[in-house]
């Protein structure tokens, strides 16, 4: 799992880690670069000194000293100097200097560099080429033109030990290192800090949201104290909280439905055989009592089927298989099932079923029809007409299906296929009709592409099914 | 006594009927809340049973309307709801008391036995008057600790006459406890009834226990006015 906390701290610390390191390297890159400059300007004076020395006769070039020896670099084996004429010949050197080479600031008016010293340590030199003085310019100029260039000219080589400048920039170094390495220290121990008060807010949050339990839903999350960045991911929660809430009440509704439903027809089951079990009884009488039980059980039984079903398309896991089915021949087959129920209820009945191709499941499509064709005459008027009707329309194929003695309110036709829902204000035939025929009906022909819509208008009630039609369907498989 | 159920479910409702009926009360039935009100504010009914959730008018409005026209028959709700709220919704509308579906038949009627007793101020399920015993519950008779064969319908008009002992009670009051709404058996069954139960009950050599009131009707106890 990954921290935000850690990931905030890791990150700045690195962050600022990286910046002081940097800042650092710049820093002693630079003093360093000062520190040499100065360095070079110092031997530029002493090589420039030694050089104001040098002169050149008719024996070729020399050093105007006293004694031949410069006194300051006497007593020095770190620091000394060299001089070379034009062609690179030695000329003159100091005492125990022998890395000084000939060829350092060869071919270069102003060369500068460091060489290892034999005893350890290096030493910091710098090359002048000059033109040195001439002794006697009269006799030069009769000889004819001095000829500059190579052969006049002279090299000088200065050079002085960097042991304590090295010293220097060692202390500098570590200097600048052990800033960076206290103030690393102290920078991690204060982003700590700060990240961990920063995120405080969202201990706060992660707590008040685990307070909510599901009893108490209807709990928001207090807004005032939540830092500015939060605020939109408390109102988003307070949000999915609300919807929540709301599925959650519905679902209890639907559980409180659930059990009514089951409940009376239970109780119904329970006194029927708690009384015919109260004395010995005839056995014609048991077979009327077991023959009303094993009804009351096949509807509890159809209910739990269809609140199943129900279920299983809420979650998606309704498998459908389409395949190419004449609707109107369906319908006709359908109808038969319930053809003397229309009969014993006295209902004029209107068959009008044009074949019509449809993309559907045969047996999911058959579930509908029979809930349509069954709320119609249960729930139509007694010596009233039904009509069933099958059109294809282009692309797409109706059903209709009509009953005559509608007591729904045309207000109230969206409501008939919600769970539970029935006609009454109160309730009709409990245990018969669960009111969740058409509930499933809407939720199937949803899953099978189509649309279903209710009309009450004038007494008459209206279920509309639209489904595709099999023309212009690539998908479909015709067994 | 005299039992309305009012209860939409076919089986439910048929089958109260049945087991009150050999349970020796008079039972009446409604399908709905309309038929429901109109039969319990036409006749004296002991005890009511109504389901919560029916058609037309539902319980809840039925037993508020039924408290406003003066009934003071008593009310056993049935309700499929065992939330607390319902249960105080159907209390406070002027129920007496409430069952959770799905019940035991047994327990229906003895909260059916309270609460006729409840309804004649009678607490003790078993009545004495002089030496006549009578259980309730059990259902049985004995006279001087001697048991008497009751026929249900005996049973039922003895115990009538015991709730209201010490009263003269009519025999239309007694008719409209004892027989269902659509029976042909005139008033004068009541009579005949009558007859039965002296024989059973006045033994030769016993007190007389039933006490007829001429024009008025009959009396259970002691007759203070043969006394006199």
């Amino acid at each position: 799992m990954k921290s935000l906390r850690g990931r905030l701290i890791v990150g700045t610390i690195c962050a600022t880690l990286a910046i002081f390191a940097a800042a650092a390297i710049v820093l002693y890159i630079a003093i360093r670069h000062s520190l040499i400059a100065e360095f070079d300007r110092a031997l530029l004076v002493q090589a420039q000194a030694i050089s104001a020395l040098a002169e050149m006769d008719r024996r070729g070039l020399r050093l105007d000293i006293e004694g031949g020896r410069l006194p300051q670099y006497e007593s020095q084996s770190d620091a000394g100097y060299a001089l070379f004429d034009g062609a690179g010949k030695e000329i003159h050197r100091s005492d125990g200097t022998p890395w000084l080479g000939a060829h350092m600031g060869d071919g270069s008016r102003d060369a500068m560099g460091f060489a290892r010293l034999p005893g350890g340590g290096r030493a910091r030199w710098r090359s002048l080429t000059f033109t040195p003085r001439m002794e006697d310019a009269e006799e030069d100029d009769a000889r004819g033109p001095r000829q500059a260039g190579a052969g006049g000219d002279a090299r000088v080589v200065v050079a002085q030990s960097a042991v304590r400048f090295d010293e220097r920039l060692r202390i500098l170094g570590w200097l600048l290192a052990t800033v960076f390495a206290t103030t690393s220290v102290a920078t991690a121990g204060v982003m700590a800090r700060v990240v961990g008060r920063g995120l405080l807010p969202m201990t706060r949050l992660a707590a008040q949201i685990g307070a909510i339990g599901e009893r108490d839903l209807a709990r928001r999350i207090e807004s005032q104290d939540v830092p500015l960045e939060m605020l939109p991911v408390v109102q988003r929660l307070n949000d999915l909280l609300s919807r929540v809430g709301i599925l959650v009440e519905r679902e209890r509704g639907f559980s409180a439905d659930v059990a009514h439903e089951l409940r009376t027809p239970l109780a119904g089951l329970v006194t029927t055989m708690e009384v015919a079990a109260m004395h010995p009884r005839p056995a014609d009488e048991y077979r009327k009592t077991i023959q009303k039980c094993l009804a009351a059980t096949q509807g509890m039984h159809a209910m739990v089927q269809t609140l199943l079903t129900l279920a299983r398309a809420d979650a998606g896991r309704l498998e459908i298989q389409r395949r190419h089915v004449d609707l109107a021949s369906l319908v006709g087959e359908r109808w038969k099932h319930f053809a003397d129920a229309a009969d014993a209820r006295d209902m004029d009945v209107r068959l009008s079923l044009t074949p019509a191709g449809v993309a559907t499941d045969r047996e999911l499509a058959s579930v509908v029809i029979d809930n349509l064709i069954d709320n119609a005459v249960a729930h139509g008027e007694q010596s009233g007409w039904i009509e069933l009707r099958v059109t294809p329309d282009g692309s797409r194929v109706v059903l209709i299906v009509r009953n005559s003695g509608s007591r729904i309110a045309p207000s109230d036709c969206e409501n008939v296929f919600g769970r539970f829902w029935r006609g009454d204000s109160a309730r009709t035939m409990t245990g018969l009709h669960s009111g969740l025929g058409l509930s499933l009906c809407r939720r199937t022909i949803e899953m099978l592409g189509g649309s279903i819509v209710a009309t009450s208008d004038g007494g008459v009630f209206e279920v509309k099914v639209i489904l595709p039609s099999t023309d212009g369907s690539d998908a479909i498989t015709t067994p | 006594m005299r039992v309305l159920v009012i209860e939409d479910y076919e089986l439910l409702r048929e089958s109260l009927r049945e087991g009150l009926r050999e349970a020796g009360y008079a039972a009446d039935v409604a399908a709905d809340g309309k038929t429901g009100l109109w039969m319990a504010t036409g006749a004296e009914y002991d005890v009511i049973i109504l389901d919560v959730m029916l058609p037309e008018i539902d319980g809840i409005t039925l037993l508020k309307k039924l408290r406003e026209a003066k009934s003071d028959a008593s009310v056993l709700i049935l309700t499929a709801r065992d939330a607390t709220e319902d249960r105080i919704l159907g209390l406070d509308a002027g129920a007496d008391d409430y069952l959770v579906k799905p019940f035991a038949f047994a327990e229906l009627l003895a909260r059916v036995r309270a609460m006729v007793r409840r309804g004649y101020r009678s607490k003790n399920p078993v009545i004495e008057i002089e030496d006549l015993c009578i259980d309730t519950t059990s259902r049985t008779v004995r006279r001087a600790d001697v048991p008497v064969e009751l026929t249900a319908r005996e049973f039922a008009l003895l115990e009538y006459l015991a709730m209201r002992s010490g009263a003269v009670v009519s025999r239309t009051e007694i008719w409209e406890h004892l027989y269902e709404l659509h029976c042909d058996a005139g008033s004068n069954v009541v009579d005949v009834y009558i007859g039965h139960l002296r024989r059973k009950l006045e033994k030769p050599g016993q007190s007389r226990l039933i006490h007829t009131r001429r024009g008025q009707g009959y009396m259970l106890g002691v007759d203070e006015v043969s006394i006199r």
